[in-house]
């Protein structure tokens, strides 16, 4: 019998790890600046020729050059730790965001979130199983499809693969998918949104509901208008802030049939899942609420934000991969794109509704 | 097996640069940030 030979790995020290990043970081910096400089470009040209083009945010430009990046020649491995930063870069943007809330409007409208997530999760998950089932999808992938369409697609797919000791394929399957669909989402939402003459405030609602990985949800708002961009990180949040809750339902379900580990203790569960950036977004909102940051302040506040949410955009499209889709076959595309897409009206006429009550 | 050192996660380290950067800010030791 040969014995196995353990080489120690000596773990990374964090100038090596920042080092490491440090390519990754400059690509997303160049992406999302070619998608600022794609914007400005086409709003100049339109001018100096007198021709009426449409105005494309930077967010589009910015994740579409991602895209076309990683979907074709591919990313070389060397980026790759720098890319895998854009959820720093989103939640420090998130909390960085909360400077642009009074402490009474993430209430108000957190409440109002807080309502119609509750809908949201119950219609998306039955949605999500009912469509799985009829058309034979692995359990465990239906789970996981019903956990990224419900709440929040990568974090908590990535929050409930262990929890419910599902496989690898079926984690990078699901979160393939769910990028993909944002994606799709990212272009057919400002449409709807246009066409039906929603508020900014509706239409953040909306998005942040909807679109289920949190930068696109915050990139479909921000192709709106900036305003619905910030109200679909606060809804988007709240649906987040859910997480550990719709996880330790799913792990309990799989537990009881014997196929997951039992959860002990469930209040430290949910706390180890909470997504710990909704409090800095609280604190940061109620230091700007008791007057801490002048008016500059605020805008230089906002403007950081917006740079982390620059280099967040261009990380989704370059994490966004089509090619693992069609690993697993067309046949759970097809569920959750028939699902999103039921999901899509259903969050719409509850917007809708809430807009024609709560006055958004 | 030796057990992993305890990582911070993303999530806190998000948190602990946005507070410096509103601290730096508040503390008008941050240059003026346009977009």
């Amino acid at each position: 019998m040969s014995e196995a030979v353990i080489v120690p790995v000596r773990p990374l020290g964090l100038g090596e790890r920042v080092a490491r990043t440090l390519p990754g970081i400059l690509l997303l910096a160049t992406v999302g600046l070619a998608g600022k400089a794609a914007e400005q470009f086409l709003r100049d040209y339109g001018k100096a020729h007198h021709v009426a083009l449409p105005n494309i945010e930077y967010v589009l430009w910015a994740i579409l050059f991602g895209l076309v990046i990683a979907n074709t020649v591919g990313v070389a491995g060397i980026f790759r730790p720098g890319i895998a930063t854009y959820d720093f870069w989103l939640k420090a943007g998130i909390v960085l965001l909360g400077a642009r809330f009074l402490l009474g409007d993430v209430l108000r409208l957190g409440g109002i979130s807080l309502g119609l997530v509750a809908i949201e999760l119950a219609v998306a998950i039955a949605i999500m199983t009912f469509v799985g089932k009829a058309f034979h999808l692995k359990p465990k992938l239906t789970s996981l499809l019903a956990i990224g369409s419900s709440i929040c697609g990568v974090s908590a797919i990535i929050a409930a693969k262990p929890a419910i000791d599902a496989d690898d394929d079926d984690a990078t399957f699901a979160i393939a998918a769910i990028l993909a669909l944002g994606a799709f989402g990212l272009f057919a939402y400002p449409l709807i949104g246009h066409w039906l003459h929603m508020s900014d405030r509706a239409f953040g609602v909306w998005a942040g509901l909807a679109v289920d990985n949190t930068a696109e949800a915050i990139a479909a708002g921000s192709v709106y208008s900036d305003a619905a961009g910030k109200i679909a990180g606060l809804t988007k949040s709240t649906r987040n802030a859910m997480i550990g809750f719709v996880v330790l339902a799913y792990a309990v379900y799989w537990a009881s049939r014997g196929k997951a580990h039992t959860v002990s203790n469930k209040a430290a569960f949910l706390w180890q899942k909470f997504p710990k950036f909704v409090l800095g977004f609280l604190l940061i909102s109620l230091l700007a609420t008791v007057g801490a940051f002048s008016g500059p302040q605020v805008t230089d506040l906002a403007n950081v934000s917006r740079w982390a949410f620059l280099l967040t955009f261009a990380g989704v499209g370059l994490k966004t991969d089509f090619r693992e889709l069609k690993k697993q076959g067309m046949r759970p595309f097809v569920v959750g794109a028939l699902a999103e897409l039921s999901i899509t009206v259903v969050t719409l006429g509850l917007v809708l509704g809430a807009a024609a009550i709560f006055q958004l | 097996m030796s057990p992993q050192p305890k990582r911070i996660p993303i999530d806190w380290w998000a948190v602990i640069a946005a507070l410096g950067v509103a601290v730096l800010v508040k503390l008008h030791l941050a240059p003026h940030i346009p977009w």
